[in-house]
């Protein structure tokens, strides 16, 4: 025992452990001002740090609408990607995305004996792959999770309302090991007609957005906050594209959405079944420009503190 | 006003008394002032970030060692293919730089140290880090690390064999202690 105890105690002596004392108090100084500047509201912001963000909001919805018929352009041809962004911090993803229904599928392509839309891999993964795929084009690094939870049900046998149940333990564990995620998000495929579904701009058809709360989230405050930040900049830069946010009280299992798990947790549906998947995806590239604006703030707005 | 007052002192505090522990971790782990010291920042960074969200659950100790160990980590995983980078393309320079200082230096019982340190795998290193130099109970450092007593004892155990086995191969270790 004592032997064993002696090894630490030599690897200790042998060790420079001791921190440097400038480096003490001027890591202390960095974070009381850090701290300070963390938890003050917008009023107590000093005036160049609000005139700064001021100014890169004003010169982000300029160059917004400057770029905008181009950008319509790209999301039509599906290939060019606005390149305006900030450098990455950390290089760590910020959004995770998973599918708790990983089988919904669309009507138009794969109905199954049923009638049902739902498919084992021509599903709403595609559409989650297409939304990562467009923000990291954007900078933004995305985890993007495919693991099929209608799958996992069959085998333990469980009904379907137990999937958020399944998908909580995979967010969960997302979580610890990602701290710095700014955005999650469950994607699936919405169950309203066509005609309420769909958006169509000049001749050129688009899946509308919904966002789904649930009021039961102990977080449904900040849930709200953050889904209503996100439908105002779906407003103002593709007006109509946004169903709205919309308030569910759960009856079921299903319970919270796992949005209590995260402030900035929103479930998102995004067409309906009568959708294709091209109207999906070009709906999902005007959505990652739109967490990537989000994002890009919540950076600037550190930055400037 | 007043809670911005509380919230920097309680960061202010929390600073103070887990700075050293917290250096001190990271220090072992990452084997260099420099990198102690940034991820030292880092850590207490994040904590700050994610202090709202603390939710009281485990004890503050072990919370802000769990964002420590992810942090450690990270930068574990960035290094690793900077190294490997590093050692495929400059081992390829012919170097004109070794003089006798340099070796001397290397002779360094703590560079060999800390190279004993480094060699070990992740989860060695973490175990050993907290359980030996920061004295972490078993019961804490299971729930920093998320795992059973059973496991931290297990595999602290095989980390203190493999460092010993290291320090013997460098004749540090038998010199230092006479049997």
């Amino acid at each position: 025992m004592n032997e064993k105890d002696e090894l630490m105690e030599f690897i200790k002596d042998n060790h420079d452990l001791e921190p440097d004392n400038d480096f003490v108090l001027s890591t202390e100084t960095h974070l009381t001002r850090m701290a300070r500047s963390q938890y003050t509201k917008p009023r107590y912001i000093q005036v160049p740090a609000l005139l700064s963000v001021l100014f890169i909001c004003t010169a982000s919805l300029f160059l917004l609408f400057i770029t905008d018929s181009r950008m319509i352009h790209e999301i039509i041809s599906g290939t060019g990607q606005t390149t305006n962004s900030l450098p990455m911090l950390y290089n760590e993803p910020y959004v995770f995305i998973y599918h708790t229904h990983t089988q919904e599928s669309f009507q138009s392509k794969f109905t199954n004996a049923d009638g049902k839309a739902v498919d084992e891999t021509l599903n709403i993964t595609l559409v989650g792959k297409r939304l990562a795929d467009s923000l990291e084009a954007l900078q933004i690094r995305t985890i993007h999770d495919t693991t099929d939870f209608a799958e996992l049900l069959n085998k333990k046998g469980l009904p379907s309302p137990h999937a958020f149940l399944l998908s909580r333990e995979k967010v969960k564990q997302t979580l610890q090991e990602n701290e710095q995620l700014l955005v999650v998000a469950d994607i699936h495929r919405g169950s309203v007609s066509r005609e309420a579904s769909t958006l169509d701009k000049n001749g050129v058809t688009y899946a509308k957005i919904e966002l789904v709360l649930s009021e039961d989230s102990s977080r449904h405050e900040e849930n709200l906050l953050f889904a209503q930040s996100l439908h105002r900049k779906m407003e103002t830069a593709f007006p109509g594209f946004s169903r709205g946010i919309v308030l569910k009280k759960s009856q079921s299992i299903s319970a919270n959405y796992n949005q209590d798990l995260f402030p900035n947790a929103v479930l998102i549906t995004i067409g309906g079944v009568e959708n294709t998947l091209q109207e999906e995806y070009r709906t999902v590239d005007m959505l990652a420009e739109i967490l990537h604006e989000y994002i890009n703030e919540e950076f600037t707005a550190r930055l400037t503190r | 006003m007043d809670t911005e007052c509380r919230l920097e002192n309680e960061m202010i505090e929390f600073y103070q008394a887990h700075y050293m522990d917290v250096y001190r971790f990271v220090m072992c782990y990452s084997g260099n002032r420099e990198d102690a010291e940034d991820l030292t920042q880092e850590v207490f960074i994040r904590l700050l970030r994610k202090l709202p969200s603390y939710d009281g659950r485990s004890s503050l100790r072990t919370w802000i060692f769990s964002i420590a160990k992810h942090t450690a980590i990270d930068h574990y995983r960035k290094n690793r293919f900077s190294k490997v980078f590093k050692m495929s393309f400059f081992n390829l320079l012919p170097s004109n730089a070794k003089g006798p200082c340099a070796l001397a230096e290397m002779n360094d019982t703590k560079t060999i140290v800390h190279e004993a340190i480094s060699k070990l795998t992740p989860a060695y290193r973490t175990v050993l880090i907290l359980r030996g130099i920061n004295e972490f109970s078993i019961r804490e450092t299971a729930a920093i690390l998320k795992w059973s007593e059973a496991k931290v004892k297990v595999v602290y155990h095989r980390a203190r064999k493999e460092i010993e086995s290291q320090l013997n191969e460098s004749q540090l270790w038998k010199e230092a202690i006479p049997k």
